[in-house]
């Protein structure tokens, strides 16, 4: 690991793109390359089949299911920065019922590497949840939300509380199939990431998933009161990249699993930056509003990038200590 | 309800070909852009200027669409749309199109429509419209609203009629109503700025434009009616078509990163209220019995 950390400067003479290897392994599902979609950007993975191949993707991680489908947040639910987005969704999506019977199996069909994005209102819920997915196939792995901002109950509640992450996550992990791995999506609001990074590590989780949104907040400055009807929205875009590059290189700091970063990643000099940074992997979010393909792009300029650097690996770009 | 089948999408870069202010701080753009299949009436486009510094793209409702050419109407209200309006000839934008449910025209087929449009709702209208007369149905009853003379798009307003909410200053202040003859008394703008006159043969009239839409209606009971507008305008029609009962089909618009009910930040109440509708998947056309509007 230390050689490959000090290896991969600038110099190295450029390779051909063939000579780049951007498999990744997390808890032992090899991904074909480390660039996903981000929970919430990317809707199920099927919203896009006439355009892109999902299955190109590293991996898709799909809107955050809950147990029973939930109708979301009233309107306003977004709002627009010059740096980014500020959203209020609350995590509307069909429930896990109809996201085994009707998302799953076209995902399996599309041979789609998808980990499922869970919420839980309670600590057992998350377990529940991976124990009836377990009866399913189409899923490699899944991220536990331990982190949104835009919800009542669960949410922030769990993800702020170290034990309870490391509780959930070992509860998890228990009923969670051999052959899947399981990510822990954490916060960066209110408690260190290295705390939370290694609770989530102690109970067992493959990878942390750094970060969620900021929590943010516009205000209506005519009306005197805050544009969202909950207060408190969720904070995305280029705007948070600096902040998620200092959580990231706090995480892969704390821990030996793999850190799979999120925040602003829009270009392929984003991604690079998130490998020097410490990550393993990135996701995309906010960027695929844009463009939905964009995560597709990244993976082919991704490989041209690190031959033109010279660089074989996405992991030896990691800065050293 | 009549299936309405989404077309086929095209994400791709257009050339700004053409851009024309039509009203105040409106525009006609034109795009030269190859898309997979063609737009119907009430389908939209995301688009979004490279150049702009938005994050995100627009939606914008299709005026036209023939021979790889996309024309949209553009009134500038935020940061995109002002991007959009300003993108000089020659520059490339990115298009996503065409998205969305269209107007259901084989409903309308052999039936008096009746379109009540507000501001830049005429876009999808103005479309509707001629869809229907290039099919060879009766001419639609046609409703404009604006609230000023100035938000008169004059050349896409050939056969409308036009109700101001403001009585232009040289036409006679009307107590609700007045209207004015196309000849001698039709308000023009203001000298020197030139912003188009309202159209040659066309009816000009101070008030809303619902004012007259329960005498319309109530001579035609088996009338569709599409509405498009502010939301007030649209309530206030839908209202008034219901109470006729007669069938309405609105378009809406709400905010929407995505356009492809990914985002799910358009969402409204289904009828009901217990599920949602996206207004950029399930929409932007809705039958009123579809949604909780009105």
């Amino acid at each position: 690991m230390s050689e490959a950390r000090s290896s991969g400067s600038a110099s190295n003479p450029p390779l051909d793109p063939s000579q780049v290897d951007l498999r990744v392994t997390i808890g032992g599902v090899e991904l074909p390359n480390p660039v996903f979609t981000a929970s919430g950007a990317w809707g199920y993975g099927l919203e896009y089949l006439d355009l892109v191949d999902p299955a190109r993707l590293g991996a898709v991680v799909t809107k955050t299911i809950t147990v029973l489908p939930r109708k979301g947040n009233p309107q306003p639910r977004l709002r627009e920065l010059p740096t980014g987005l500020l959203n209020s969704i609350g995590l509307e999506n069909v429930g896990l019922g109809a996201f085994v019977r009707d998302k799953l199996p076209r995902l399996a069909r599309h041979e789609v590497r998808t980990v499922v994005s869970l919420a839980g209102r309670r600590e057992e819920e998350f377990a529940e949840m991976i124990g009836e997915l377990s009866h399913h196939e189409g899923w490699v792995g899944v991220e536990l939300n331990l982190s949104c901002p835009n919800v009542a109950e669960g949410g922030l509640d769990f993800g702020t509380d170290p034990r309870l992450v490391e509780s959930i996550t070992r509860r998890a992990r228990a009923v969670l199939p051999d052959g899947k791995c399981l990510l822990v999506k954490l916060t960066p609001n209110n408690v260190p990431m290295a705390t939370l990074a290694r609770a989530a590590e102690a109970g067992g989780a493959h990878a942390i998933s750094c970060i969620n949104t900021v929590v943010g907040m516009e205000i209506d400055l005519d009306a005197r009161r805050p544009v969202f009807p909950r207060g408190i929205a969720g904070y995305s875009g280029v705007g948070i990249k600096p902040i998620a590059l200092a959580k990231v290189w706090e995480a892969s700091h704390a821990v030996d699993i793999p850190v799979v970063g999120i925040g602003g990643i829009a270009t392929v000099r984003d991604v690079l930056e998130f490998f020097v940074a410490g990550a393993s992997a990135v996701q995309v979010g906010t960027a695929l509003f844009a463009r939905p393909d964009r995560a597709h792009r990244l993976i082919e300029e991704l490989a041209a990038e690190l031959a033109a650097r010279g660089v074989r690996r996405p992991a030896e770009l990691r800065a050293g200590d | 309800m009549t299936a309405r089948i989404m077309t086929k999408r095209t994400l791709t870069d257009a050339t700004v070909t053409g851009r024309r202010e039509l009203a105040h701080h409106a525009w006609l753009i034109e795009l030269e852009v190859e898309l997979e299949a063609p737009v119907r009436a009430g389908q939209f486009a995301m688009v979004h200027p490279l150049e702009a510094g938005t994050l995100l793209p627009r939606p914008f409702s299709v005026l036209d669409h023939r021979d790889g050419r996309l024309k949209l109407y553009v009134k500038e209200v935020g940061a995109g749309s002002r991007a959009l309006a300003h993108t000089p000839l020659g520059e490339r934008v990115q298009v996503f199109a065409p998205l969305g449910r269209s107007f259901p025209i084989e409903e309308f087929r052999g039936r008096p429509v009746v379109l009540v449009a507000g501001g830049v709702g005429l876009v999808p209208l103005w479309k509707l419209r001629s869809e229907l007369l290039a099919s060879g149905e009766e001419v639609p009853h046609s409703l404009f609203g604006a609230r000023t003379i100035e938000e008169l798009p004059g050349e896409l307003l050939e056969g409308w009629r036009i109700h101001l909410e403001e009585a232009p200053p040289s036409a006679p202040s009307g107590e609700g109503s007045s209207t004015m003859s196309a000849g001698g008394g039709l308000p023009t703008a203001p000298t020197g700025s030139g912003l188009p006159t309202a159209p040659a043969g066309g009816e000009v009239e101070v008030g809303l434009v619902t004012l007259h839409l329960d005498e319309i209606l109530r001579e035609q009971p088996d009338a569709v009616l599409a509405l498009c507008g502010p939301d007030a305008m649209m309530k206030a029609a839908a209202r008034i078509g219901r109470q006729r009962g007669v069938q309405v089909w609105v378009c809406l618009e709400e905010q929407m990163a995505c356009g492809a009910g990914v985002c799910r930040s358009c969402t409204i109440p289904a009828a009901g209220g217990r599920t949602m509708k996206t207004v950029c998947q399930d929409g932007p056309v809705f039958s009123l019995d579809e949604i909780d509007y009105v």
